[in-house]
């Protein structure tokens, strides 16, 4: 029997679905930072800006990812749910995208608890930790705590997600039996980081936090199976080996400056080492594995690599680094510029897929 | 029974398909990968069972695809079926020699 591979409309729903956070999220930053005139139809978006991204637009792959992949009825609320979200942050009814990102979230740490039952694996538990760090920063921010807090948790969310599906592939990799321990301890700070953000927000837990982004990074660059020298990488994996490299080095720039505030008692949230980890390190990771998981998901293959996928990667990067230089000198127009040069970086990455996907392939 | 249809040519040129279906990270085959869990053909069928590195994968339906096509093109003249292994886990003792050589394994250390 072949297996199935999604219907059209399904797939245009899908799409469609990431496109409206995706936009949301983005037209908020922008117009934050006045590049996007404010307007009432943006209120919403500007708002929730961070939160839109997080739960709204990555909270809706990843629980989309792995609806597809379990193929649970259920489980697509998940994704649903996340879409829901978007919707009502977007018509600035905060409260109800609230309840609804936090049900989204639950059913997702439902799914890991049900898998763990017949699969274990160090990998599976570390992403079912992070399905748990965006129910409970989502939690946190309906309880009205900091945005230290609800931030550290929320970008829990998608490091140990990144952090579970990079442990699962370095299994094709040799891993010395200290390697092991010292992933299991870089979780375990974070942990310490989550919990005493959650206890006691300050310096020290910033600092706890931020240290162990700082070993995972130092883990990823020396054991990952991107990091790895003298392997073939055909296809695609060569773009995708280069774009997860780029995201650990920006990964461990993100935690380098977000212990420097940490120790001049500055807070955790602010947008410097943020912006540095969740479009630095995590859109990296984006763009690397889009040329893989998008053909995967939509079932059609993809042209051969393009140096042009290049570009949107690169612009992305200068686009973080003006943001970081924005921010240390406290410049606006800097931080602008920054905004609208990574939000042409998405749009021309998906852009690029676009153009690569074929056709989906003959039955 | 000629060469040409004997179980052994059979099963070959359905691992010889098999081969060409790639992880598209790790850029090893299913076979040398250790997906293959079970491969039974007889005269009107081949039944493929795989075996996934991780329940989540996204990749599962694109790969058990691709590995379709592979045995449709290897055998056109038996109904192919996929199915996933239960109760299995995989692990890197799984991977052909040379796979485990090409991924930094240094299997001839002492």
């Amino acid at each position: 029997m072949a297996p199935r591979a999604p219907g059209g409309p399904l797939v245009v729903l899908l799409g469609l679905g990431a496109a409206v956070s995706l936009a949301s999220g983005l037209a908020g930053g922008l117009a934050r930072l006045g590049v996007l005139p404010a307007s009432p139809a943006l209120a919403g978006p500007t708002a929730l800006h961070g939160a839109l991204m997080v739960c709204g637009f990555f909270g809706y792959v990843i629980a989309l990812e792995r609806a597809a992949a379990l193929k649970w009825r259920w489980l697509w609320a998940s994704p649903g749910l996340a879409l829901g979200g978007s919707v009502a942050a977007a018509a600035q009814q905060p409260a109800l995208a609230q309840g609804l990102w936090l049900l989204a979230a639950v059913v997702l740490s439902a799914a890991y608890a049900v898998v763990l039952r017949r699969d274990r694996g160090v990998h599976l538990a570390v992403e079912g930790a992070g399905a748990l760090a965006w129910a409970g920063g989502t939690s946190a921010w309906m309880a009205g705590a900091g945005l230290d807090t609800v931030v550290a948790w929320w970008c829990a969310f998608l490091v140990l997600t990144i952090a579970g599906e990079r442990r699962e592939l370095a299994r094709f990799t040799p891993l010395p039996r200290l390697a092991r321990q010292a992933f299991v301890a870089v979780l375990a700070l974070q942990a310490a980081g989550l919990l005493a953000m959650a206890a006691r927000p300050g310096p020290a837990a910033a600092a706890t936090w931020w240290s162990s982004l700082a070993a995972l990074a130092a883990w990823l660059l020396r054991f990952d199976l991107a990091c790895r020298p003298r392997i073939a990488r055909p296809g695609w994996a060569r773009h995708t080996a280069r774009c997860l490299r780029l995201g650990y080095l920006w990964l461990a720039a993100a935690a380098a400056w977000g212990l420097w505030r940490a120790a001049q008692d500055l807070p955790l949230a602010g947008p410097g080492p943020l912006h540095a980890l969740l479009l630095g390190f995590v859109f990296a990771m984006v763009f690397g594995h889009a040329p893989i998981v998008l053909p995967a998901l939509l079932r059609r293959s993809i042209a051969t690599p393009m140096a042009l996928a290049a570009a949107p990667v690169i612009a992305m990067s200068l686009g973080v680094a003006l943001r970081a230089a924005g921010d240390l000198l406290g410049s606006g127009p800097w931080r602008a510029a920054a905004a609208s040069l990574q939000a042409l970086a998405i749009v021309g990455f998906a852009a690029v897929m676009v153009a690569g996907l074929r056709r989906p392939a003959a039955a | 029974m000629s060469p040409s249809t004997a179980p052994d040519a059979d099963h070959a040129r359905a691992l010889l398909g098999l081969s060409e279906v790639l992880d598209p990270e790790v850029g090893e085959n299913i076979v040398d990968l250790g997906l293959v869990e079970r491969l039974a053909i007889d005269a009107d069928s081949v039944t493929l069972t795989l075996l996934l590195t991780s329940a989540t994968c996204p990749m599962r339906d694109a790969i058990a695809e691709d590995a379709f096509r592979a045995l449709q093109r290897a055998l056109p003249d038996r109904d192919v079926y996929i199915d996933h292994a239960q109760g299995v886990a995989w692990g890197p003792e799984r991977m052909s020699a040379g796979a485990r050589q090409r991924l930094g394994w240094n299997d001839d250390a002492p």
